[in-house]
């Protein structure tokens, strides 16, 4: 995995490319604080370039869920495809994350 | 056993006096020394304090603050003591009782009053299990503590005794794979009959795995067996583990899990899932997915499952399977695709149901390097 940070006053922008997985929760975790140190009002994570996400993947867009709501801070999922996009369909995900295609 | 048993400090709580003694003298005789009591659950707080407690035996109906309320007073206080194992006895009459006392965190329950073996059984296994979680959550954990929870996750599977059990009087062939990525696991099957024609199946893939993953199998289980006492639909089932399980897990951590329940009698198997692989059942020929689509348990409070009843006729084959069989490695080899699978089950389910599990250990084998997930197969196949 590898996940690039980029930040405006009101706005952060995680990428997050290769394989998200159980390997990578610490990484992530790490990128997360950092990307929720300012005063921002809203958070995009772009999976565009995931080849593959296992649970363990999806449990820390749960961390990241519930980071941004305890502080008022609006999350959107960008486009996933293949197998996360299937993952999210599968886990009812598209029910409980704003998600643009 | 005995050493374990003889380190444990009981506190009986009950408002009858002839009660205690009588508990007493019964935990006495298990080899457990140090045992104080208390009138009710006022007095049994103090008694947490004084006498720090390993083990609580709990009446309900006691005057001041019943055996209920002081459960969840203890669950959620702040006390080193508030994750002990607590047995809470009720009459058999109060059903409501068990449902309330399972809500609010006892960790087992016996109908009063016990048989000497069934409070033996009842205790060796929520102080083992007590131990066990501990050990496990240690940050340093010695090779010989490792050993011991290995053979114990294996011990909460089906033996291989109970499956043949299950497969003589359901007139069923049961097969499985279980191999866990690491040391541990975090998934886990089990299969209970509810009645002579009823057997239920379930399978969970906990995220994460090694360690953590397992310490919530051994969650899982150990409240498994009280809430199919309780629910007897899928549905239902499902609801209860989601609200148990999101009462203790982390942000993040969650659990796939399938449940069908196989009925003999009515040629039907009726399940739920929550964000599980497809399932599949091949049935005169005709392969049939079993949709997993759901909100993986643990994860959310409000969460509700749908269940969803497909025949399942007296020559039917199910397989159900841990995402492990169908996800990519590390080094990018997928044991299966999703779609190899279901044409693989159903040319393979027509020569026997085992051959299944055999086909899928053969190309286990054939791989470059094992999957990187925990991975479980569960095949089950009716005879007629």
């Amino acid at each position: 995995m590898a996940i690039l940070l980029s930040q405006t006053p009101t706005s952060a922008h995680l990428s997050v490319s290769g394989r998200f997985t159980f390997a990578d929760s610490s990484e992530f975790r790490k990128q997360l604080i950092s990307a929720l140190a300012g005063s921002i009002k809203s958070m995009a994570i772009d999976l565009a370039d995931v080849t593959f996400m296992d649970s363990s993947g999806l449990g820390m867009l749960m961390v990241a869920q519930k980071e941004c709501q305890q502080r008022n801070i609006s999350l959107q999922l960008l486009h996933p495809k293949g197998d996360v996009k299937n993952l999210l369909v599968l886990t009812k995900s598209y029910e409980r994350f704003s998600i643009a295609e | 056993m005995a050493k374990l048993l003889e380190q444990t400090r009981a506190l009986v709580v009950d408002d009858s006096r002839t009660v205690r003694l009588f508990m007493e003298r019964a935990l006495r005789q298990l080899g457990i020394a140090e045992i104080a009591s208390a009138v009710d659950g006022l007095d049994a707080i103090n008694k947490i304090e004084e006498f720090s407690p390993t083990l609580i035996v709990l009446d309900v109906d006691m005057p001041n603050m019943d055996g209920l309320e002081f459960c969840r007073w203890l669950r959620s206080s702040n006390l080193p003591q508030r994750h002990i194992p607590v047995i809470v006895m009720t009459s058999l009459s109060r059903h409501d009782q068990r449902v309330q006392a399972i809500s609010f965190g006892a960790t087992e329950i016996l109908v009063k009053p016990p048989q000497p073996d069934e409070l033996l059984a009842t205790i060796t296994k929520v102080v083992q299990m007590h131990q066990l979680t501990q050990v496990l959550a240690e940050p340093r954990r010695k090779q010989h503590e490792f050993a011991l929870a290995q053979g114990f996750q294996t011990t909460l599977l089906p033996s291989e005794r109970q499956i043949e059990r299950y497969e003589q009087h359901f007139s069923v062939k049961i097969d499985n794979i279980y191999r866990p990525s690491e040391a541990f696991g975090g998934d886990y099957w089990g299969m209970l009959p509810l009645d002579e024609h009823k057997l239920v199946v379930y399978l969970a893939d906990f995220s994460g795995h090694g360690m953590g993953a397992a310490i919530n199998t051994f969650r899982l289980h150990n409240m498994m067996a009280q809430i199919l006492l309780l629910r007897r639909k899928p549905s239902t089932i499902l609801a209860e583990i989601n609200a148990t399980l999101h009462g203790f897990l982390e942000t993040g951590d969650y659990a796939a899990f399938m449940l069908g329940i196989v009925n003999t009698q009515t040629h039907q198997l009726t399940y739920a899932a929550a964000g599980a692989p497809h399932a599949m059942v091949a049935d005169d020929g005709k392969t049939m997915w079993l949709d997993g689509t759901g909100s993986p348990l643990g994860a959310y409070l409000d969460s509700t499952f749908e269940e969803i009843v497909v025949p399942f006729g007296p020559h039917a084959s199910l397989l159900m399977y841990s995402d492990g069989l169908i996800e990519p490695n590390a080094h990018d080899e997928t044991p299966f695709s999703q779609d190899q699978l279901a044409l693989d089950f159903r040319e393979w389910s027509e020569q026997g149901a085992h051959y299944v599990v055999d086909h899928i250990k053969q190309r286990l084998m054939q791989m470059k390097t094992p999957p990187s997930d925990d991975l479980t197969v569960i095949t089950l196949q009716r005879l007629g």
